[in-house]
C-alpha cells in the first residue's frame, strides 16, 4: 500500500510507471508506455502531441475510465489501478472528476439549468435548495443565465461547451479533465471558452488537464506535457498568455 | 432523489422517438385490452350460464332419491322420496333465508288438435316455486278451468296465447294414462333456459297432483336456493352419504361440463393474448435496444460523469417501463370501458338460440368485469414490458464508457 508523504497532499493524480497496452502479444500497442506524471491542485495542464501520441489514453487513464495494464494510477489519494468495479470506478468520476468533451456531450432532454443540475443530482452530496444555488451560480459565472431554459439544439456551441464546463466544475471535483475542448470551436468562441477555464481555474481553484492540438489554448497553459509514442518527451512550466475573451 | 430526475430523464427519453413509442405502447395496449376483454366474456359465458342453471332450472342444490337418478331421463312416478317435509326442514335450516321447493316431473305430451310434442312437465307449488325460481309472473287465470304454463319455446311453436285450449296427455304414478283436452294455456315463461323455455310445461299441484294420481307431500326432486351459493356444499355434506337415500346435486356439479368448456376457451385466449404480449415485449426490448444503441455516447457520457452501471440500468428500464406503464393504463381503460358495455348491454346472439334445441346457450351474454381481471390485465402487461426491458438495460449498463465515448453521433 501507497504511504502518501505530507508533500502529496496536493497532490491530485499520481502515475508511477503507468503503461496501457493493447492486445497484448504480436499485434501489441502500447498507447501509454511507463509514464510518471503527478498532477498538483490548482494545475491547468496541456498534454500536447501528434494522434496516436496516447494523449486520449492518458486522460482516460487519469479520469477513471481506463486502467493502465501495468504500473499505478492514484486518483485524490484512492490507488485505482485495478481490481475496481465499474460501479466504483463511475463513484469515483462522480465525487472527483468532471469530464469535457471535444462534441460538448450535453443530453438533448435536458435543458442548461438541467444538465448542470443532474451531475449534481448523480453526485449526491448535495440538497435540493443547495442544488439550486449552485447551478443558478454556476449559470451565472458562465453567463448563461438567461438561456437557463433552452436545450442544447438551441444553443450555440460555444454555449454548449459553456453549460458542458459548468456541469463539470458544479460539483467541484479534485480535477477536470477535457478532450480537445476548442476542437469544435471557431477562433473567437475557443478564446471564449480558454478565457472561461482559466477563469474557472482562477477563481475555483479547480484543477485542468485537457488534451489540444489548439496553439492557442497551449499558450495559456501553466504546464505543457509533451506526448509521442505513449511516452512523455517533454515537460515545461510557463508563464500563461493573458486572458483575451469574452461571454457571448 | 436521483430516482425522481432519472424518472423525468426517462420520460423525456421515452418521448424522443415518438412513433416507436406509439409502437410498443399500443401493442402493450392492444394486449392488455384484449386480455381483459377476452377474460370478462370468458367470464360472462361462466356467469351467465350458471346464473340461467340456478335462477330457473336446479338453484343451488337438487337433490333427488338415489334410485331415481339412474332413470331419470325416463322421468319415472314410482321412485319418490320417502319423507320430503324433514329433507326440506333439513335444507332450510343450512342458513336463514333458504328457500326450498319440491316439484314432480313426469313425462308429457302437449298439443294443439294437429300436432303433438313430447315433453317435460313439472307439478309445483306456483308460489314456492317463484320464490325459488325468478321465472316471471306465472299468471292465474280466473275460472275453476284446469291450467297450465309453458316454455316460451313451446308457446312459439304452437303459436298459444293465453287462454289458449290445449290437449294434455301423460302416464299417472300407476302407470295408466290420462289426458285433459282443454287445459287452458295460462301465460308463457321465458328463462333463457332451452330445457325450460323449449321443453317444459308446469302445472299448478292443485291440477297436476290428481291428474297424475299424486298423493300429498309427493314429489321426484327438491331444490333449494341459499342466501350464499357457496352453502351448497355444506348442504351436499349434511345430506348426501355414500349409498344413501338422496344424490345431491350442487350448482358446481350441474355445471362443471360447461365450465369445463370454458377453461379451453380461456386457455385460448390466453394462447392469442400471450402472442400479442410476446409482440409488444419484441417492441419493448426493441425500443429499448435501439435507444440504447442510437445513444450509445450518451449512455457514455452519463457514465463519464459518474452515473454508476446500476443507475443507467435502472434508467433504460424506467424509460421501457414509462411506454409500458401508459399502455398498460390505457389498455386496461379501453379494456375496462369495452367489457363494461358489454357487461350492461349483453352481447346479442339471437340466431344461436335455437327453438327444440337444448344445449345451454343464452340468447344475451353479459360480460362479466371483475376488478381482479383489470389488475390482472395490467400487471400482465407491465410484467411482460418489465421482462422485455431487462436485457436491452443490461446491456446498456454493461458498455464501457471509453467504447461508448467513441461512437460516433
Amino acid at each position: 500500500m501507497h504511504t502518501e508523504t505530507p508533500a502529496d497532499g496536493d497532490i491530485v493524480v499520481r502515475l508511477e510507471k503507468a503503461s496501457r497496452v493493447y492486445n497484448p502479444g504480436e499485434n501489441e500497442v502500447r498507447a501509454m508506455d511507463a509514464i510518471d506524471l503527478e498532477i498538483r491542485r490548482g494545475e491547468f495542464t496541456a498534454l500536447v502531441g501528434p494522434s496516436g501520441s496516447g494523449k486520449s489514453t492518458l486522460l482516460h487513464c487519469l479520469g477513471c475510465l481506463d486502467a493502465p495494464t501495468s504500473g499505478r494510477v492514484t486518483i485524490a489519494g484512492q490507488d485505482v489501478t485495478q481490481g475496481l468495479t465499474a460501479a466504483q470506478r463511475g463513484e469515483i468520476r462522480n465525487r472527483s472528476i468532471g469530464f469535457i468533451f471535444q462534441s460538448f456531450n450535453l443530453i438533448p432532454v435536458l435543458t442548461a439549468y438541467e444538465n448542470i443540475e443532474f451531475a449534481l443530482q448523480i453526485n449526491g452530496t448535495l440538497n435540493a435548495r443547495q442544488i439550486r444555488e449552485r447551478v443558478d451560480e454556476m449559470l451565472a459565472l458562465l453567463g448563461l443565465t438567461t438561456q437557463r431554459d433552452r436545450r442544447p439544439n438551441q444553443l450555440s456551441g460555444g454555449q454548449q461547451q459553456r453549460v458542458a464546463i459548468g456541469r463539470a466544475l458544479a460539483k467541484r471535483p479534485a480535477l477536470i479533465l477535457a478532450d480537445e475542448p476548442t476542437a469544435n470551436l471557431d477562433r473567437k468562441t475557443s478564446e471564449d471558452i480558454i478565457a472561461l477555464m482559466r477563469r474557472m481555474n482562477e477563481q475555483l481553484g479547480a484543477t485542468f488537464v485537457f488534451s489540444t492540438h489548439d496553439e492557442h489554448l497551449m499558450g495559456h497553459a501553466r504546464r505543457i506535457v509533451r506526448l509521442t509514442d505513449g511516452r512523455i518527451v517533454g515537460e515545461e512550466k510557463r508563464v500563461p498568455a493573458p486572458e483575451s475573451g469574452s461571454h457571448d | 432523489m436521483i430516482d425522481g430526475y432519472l424518472f423525468r430523464l426517462a420520460v423525456r427519453n421515452a418521448l424522443r422517438n415518438r412513433r416507436r413509442s406509439l409502437f410498443t405502447l399500443t401493442s402493450i395496449l392492444l394486449g392488455v385490452s384484449l386480455f381483459i376483454v377476452s377474460r370478462s366474456f370468458v367470464d360472462g359465458i361462466d356467469a351467465t350460464l350458471i346464473a340461467i342453471e340456478v335462477d330457473n332450472e336446479s338453484a343451488h342444490v337438487r337433490v333427488v332419491p338415489r334410485d331415481y337418478l339412474a332413470e331419470e331421463d325416463y322421468q319415472p312416478l314410482d321412485k319418490p322420496f320417502p319423507d320430503t317435509s324433514a329433507l326440506a326442514a333439513t335444507l332450510s335450516a343450512v342458513a336463514p333465508g333458504t328457500r326450498v321447493v319440491d316439484r314432480v316431473s313426469f313425462a308429457a305430451e302437449v298439443g294443439d288438435g294437429r300436432r303433438i310434442l313430447r315433453c317435460r312437465g313439472l307439478v309445483v307449488d306456483r308460489d314456492a316455486y317463484r320464490a325459488v325460481f325468478p321465472v316471471g309472473e306465472m299468471p292465474v287465470p280466473p275460472g275453476e278451468e284446469p291450467y297450465l304454463w309453458g316454455g316460451a319455446g313451446i308457446a312459439e311453436t304452437f303459436r298459444w296465447k293465453p287462454g289458449d285450449r290445449i290437449f294434455l296427455k301423460a302416464k299417472t304414478r300407476r302407470g295408466t294414462l290420462n289426458a285433459l283436452d282443454a287445459v287452458r294455456f295460462a301465460g308463457a315463461i321465458a328463462t333463457g333456459h332451452p330445457l325450460v323455455d323449449n321443453y317444459t310445461i308446469v302445472l299448478p299441484r292443485s291440477i297436476g297432483a290428481p291428474f297424475l294420481d299424486l298423493p300429498d307431500g309427493f314429489a321426484t326432486e327438491v331444490l333449494a336456493r341459499f342466501p350464499d351459493p357457496m352453502l351448497a356444499q355444506a348442504a351436499e355434506a349434511r345430506l348426501e352419504t355414500p349409498d344413501g337415500p338422496v344424490v345431491v346435486e350442487t350448482w358446481e356439479e350441474r355445471t362443471r361440463d360447461f365450465r369445463e368448456v370454458n377453461q379451453i376457451r380461456r386457455a385460448a385466449f390466453n394462447i392469442v393474448v400471450g402472442l400479442i404480449l410476446l409482440m409488444a415485449a419484441a417492441g419493448v426490448a426493441n425500443t429499448g435496444l435501439m435507444s440504447a444503441i442510437e445513444r450509445t455516447r450518451e449512455i457514455g457520457t452519463l457514465m463519464a460523469i459518474g452515473l454508476t452501471p446500476a443507475r443507467v440500468r435502472r434508467l433504460m428500464t424506467i424509460e421501457s417501463l414509462v411506454i409500458a406503464l401508459v399502455g398498460a393504463a390505457l389498455g386496461a381503460l379501453v379494456g375496462s370501458v369495452v367489457a363494461h358495455h358489454f357487461a350492461v348491454n349483453g352481447l346479442h346472439f339471437p340466431e344461436l338460440q335455437q327453438a327444440e334445441s337444448v344445449a345451454l346457450v343464452p340468447p344475451v351474454l353479459y360480460f362479466d368485469l371483475r376488478l381482479a381481471t383489470i389488475l390482472q390485465g395490467a400487471a400482465f402487461g407491465l410484467g411482460t414490458a418489465l421482462v422485455a426491458a431487462l436485457w436491452p438495460a443490461f446491456r446498456a449498463a454493461r458498455l464501457s464508457p471509453i467504447e461508448a465515448l467513441r461512437e460516433d453521433d
